[in-house]
């Protein structure tokens, strides 16, 4: 993999992802935003749905805890987790926690993490992990983190966090150097510490210069309804804290369902990779996103139609609130999906209250496309910016 | 009127164009069943893929919610689903028996208790199509006094006699006829006479198509094909025989051959929830753990887009854990049911049909041991099976 900046600013910077060995051809924009996934599917829906949102690849983020449904056949056979998905012209990342699934904390041990299954929880060591990695052989993966901290964490949690974390990495970066199936897999450093200044520092200084392609700012337990409502001041804080201390030229995820205005506040500070768990977690809801970003003025606007008994945030409406029963208008007027080119807020109303499985999928459709868009707009809002402070 | 492409010359089975205001439909057809204005999380665009030419729309879910007065506001459910092919509503009167606990039939309606809200509620055969004019489907029905196939004595008459007058009811509410078709639905239990009798008396109606009803459930099989076979004895050659309820492949095949022409059935669509897979030895439950390392695809011959990409080991993975299997599996399952009735038909044009059979019973039952009704049913119609005896 290559990671190759193109325009540098004070407030966010734009670059490619290219040169992955399994996709040689295929090119991915940062600030990039993964499709979250789940047991290697984009929840509702499919390949052939996913193509009619876009022709552009995708890149997928796959969660640790729905992957280890796949291990024993990945292992058994030739497939790798990309093929095995039936998403072979994807790029695949492999992240240790799932940005839609909160932790529940109290479960990791000294030596492993908890994952939680749906089917359960299941404890991952570093050997397990790496054991893991081998058999799904992502594009990208992250090294094993203990995540279990927020911002009430004791410093006693937090201090294990970090020394587990530290731990892990030691073992995957020594695995990763000696195994051959891993050749082609670009491995990320993840860098915790809860909430701590300190302890963030103290990690991210020892990992700055290890032979990494890049880092997962991971440990904030944003994951849900937890990230939407996250204090972003503090993490903004803390990840320039943190971006400051790492080497320019390499790549910085960022996980977590941040809010569309964190999330750009985020941009500016210079991460790289986000994910789509945010537009995900709002059709899990029933609700579309209707917020709009304007690339030049770099401010939002809001469609304050909602009102009604569903507590919803700014950036959406819900559509399971009777006021769209007779609404035959689409979702968002001008949006160019799925949903809005072929469907009213009438239908998709139906479909929520009779509780029908296509309702999702036309507000998935809509949010996974919106969200694109935004992530298009926020590229065009740093290229506007003349303040740049180098230029590859 | 159907044109007529080509009749088997062997059994009753024959092959047309059913001319629909919103379609043309090839017969045999196999109808999917999207009660609530949708077909399981699929799109329209993906089922005019897969060559879905008619589906069902239920008129007591619909009739309940959005209700007709949205539906005719908006246009019909062709525009509010934004499905541009043909649909086919049914009366409402069956999922109310079957739904609801004290549903009550009289010589009015269908007597019942909204299950929203416990009011009174009548269901008319004016209502019925009242309901299903708001919808606005090229296909509607009558609504029947439907009885249990296993139902016997005078009930079963009553309900053969209410049917007809219920139809006259129908047909002097219709207020679109040049637009919707209705279907009559001929009843009589099990009883050779009153099914004749019925039949008899819907032919000498103004119809353009007859349904068989009150076949799909608790009768043996067969008494069920000899109730088919009778059945399509009697109604005009020159007009469509619409078997309600009926769709396993087995069930669709013998029928066909028995002079049916259009099927409707919720189990493709249902049997995939449940990671359920159909191929022409049968089925596949992906759930089984056998399936955790099976690489191939559902059915190597399948050509759906399930098929394309996804292998059984990682459907395995995923049925009845992520909503996505569900779409997967109907795909593939709508897929199958598309395939096969292509098959009919061109087996019929060809004048082969017979053949058809033989080879579509060599894969379900590679011993040979048929069951006795298909042997039977094939027999009545003058196909003859390679039996292994």
């Amino acid at each position: 993999m290559k990671f190759s900046l193109q325009y540098i600013t004070k407030k966010g910077r734009l670059g490619s992802i290219s040169e992955i060995e399994r996709l040689p051809l295929a090119a991915f924009d940062t600030p990039l935003m993964l499709f979250t996934t789940s047991g290697g599917t984009v929840p509702h829906l499919t390949h052939e749905t996913l193509e009619m949102m876009t022709k552009k690849s995708l890149a997928l983020q796959l969660p640790l805890a729905s992957n280890l449904r796949a291990l024993a056949a990945t292992r058994e056979s030739k497939f790798n987790i990309a093929e095995f998905i039936g998403m072979k012209e994807s790029l695949t990342l492999c992240s240790v926690n799932d940005p839609l699934v909160p932790l529940p904390g109290g479960f990791n041990q000294k030596n492993s993490v908890a994952v939680w299954k749906k089917e359960g929880r299941e404890s991952v060591n570093e050997v397990a992990y790496m054991d893991a990695m081998e058999s799904l052989r992502p594009d990208l993966y992250q090294t094993l983190c203990d995540s279990e901290t927020d911002a009430e964490s004791t410093a006693k949690r937090l201090q294990r966090s970090v020394k587990s974390t530290a731990g892990f990495f030691e073992y995957c970066l020594e695995r990763h150097k000696n195994s051959k199936v891993l050749e082609k897999s670009s491995i990320l450093a993840s860098l915790v510490g809860g909430f701590c200044s300190e302890r963030r520092r103290q990690l991210t200084k020892e990992m700055a210069s290890q032979p990494v392609d890049g880092f997962v700012i991971d440990g904030f337990n944003v994951a849900g309804a937890k990230g939407e409502s996250a204090k972003v001041e503090l993490v903004r804080e803390l990840v320039k804290e943190t971006i400051a201390d790492l080497p320019e030229a390499k790549l910085r995820v960022l996980p977590g369902c941040w809010s569309p205005e964190a999330l750009w506040d985020l941009v500016q500070e210079g991460v790289d990779v986000f994910d789509s768990s945010l537009p995900t977690a709002v059709a899990e809801r029933g609700s579309a996103l209707t917020f709009k970003f304007c690339p030049k003025t770099k401010s939002f606007s809001y469609n304050f139609e909602h009102g009604g008994e569903n507590e919803l945030k700014s950036y959406e409406i819900s559509l399971k609130d009777k006021t769209y029963f007779e609404r035959l208008e689409p979702i968002l007027e001008g949006c160019e999906c799925v949903a809005c080119k072929n469907h009213t807020k009438a239908y998709i109303h139906h479909l929520m209250v009779t509780k029908e499985l296509l309702g999702h999928v036309l507000l998935m459709l809509h949010n996974l496309h919106h969200y694109q868009l935004f992530f298009d707009k926020m590229r065009e809002a740093i290229r506007e910016d003349k303040e740049e402070t180098a230029e590859s | 009127m159907p044109a007529v492409l080509a009749d088997c010359s062997t059994s009753k089975a024959r092959t047309s164009l059913l001319t629909l205001p919103h379609h043309t439909v090839e017969t045999p057809v196999f109808m999917p069943v999207g009660t609530q204005g949708t077909m399981k999380g699929i799109l329209p665009q993906q089922l005019e893929k897969l060559n879905c030419q008619i589906i069902l729309g239920n008129t007591y879910h619909l009739g309940t919610r959005p209700g007709p007065e949205l539906m005719a506001k908006v246009g019909g459910l062709h525009k509010f689903m934004n499905w541009n092919r043909a649909l086919l509503t049914d009366s409402g009167g069956f999922q109310m028996v079957s739904l609801l606990k004290l549903a009550e039939i009289t010589e009015e309606g269908v007597n019942f208790s909204s299950p929203f809200d416990g009011t009174p509620c009548m269901l008319t055969p004016e209502r019925s199509i009242e309901i299903q004019n708001a919808i606005g489907a090229d296909i509607i029905m009558q609504l029947d006094d439907v009885v249990k196939t296993t139902t016997t004595g005078p009930r079963v008459e009553e309900a053969m006699q209410r049917t007809t007058r219920w139809l006259d009811r129908c047909l002097a509410a219709h207020r679109r006829p040049d637009e919707q078709n209705i279907f009559p639905i001929v009843q009589g239990g099990l009883d050779p006479e009153l099914r004749q009798q019925s039949a008899r008396l819907h032919t000498e109606r103004e119809v353009n198509g007859y349904a068989v009803g009150g076949l799909s459930g608790g009768e043996s099989k067969d008494e069920f094909w000899r109730a088919v076979h009778l059945s399509t004895n009697i109604l005009p050659k020159d007009k469509p025989r619409y078997l309600m309820g009926v769709g396993f492949a087995l069930d669709l095949v013998v029928c066909c051959a028995l002079g049916i022409d259009m099927f409707d059935c919720v189990f493709p669509t249902r049997t995939a929830r449940f990671g359920c897979a159909l191929v022409p030895s049968g089925q596949l439950n992906l759930k089984q753990k056998a399936y955790a390392s099976d690489f191939l695809p559902i059915d190597d011959e399948c050509d759906c887009s399930t098929c394309a990409r996804y292998t059984r080991a990682f459907l395995h993975t995923i049925v009845t854990m992520e909503s996505s299997a569900c779409q997967l599996l109907t795909i593939h399952n709508l897929s199958y049911q598309m395939r096969l009735m292509r098959g009919i038909r061109e087996s019929i044009k060809e004048d082969k049909f017979p053949t058809f059979i033989q080879e579509f019973l060599n894969k379900l039952y590679p011993g040979k041991d048929y069951p006795k009704w298909v042997i039977d049913a094939l027999s009545a119609v003058n196909i003859n099976l390679n039996e292994s005896q």
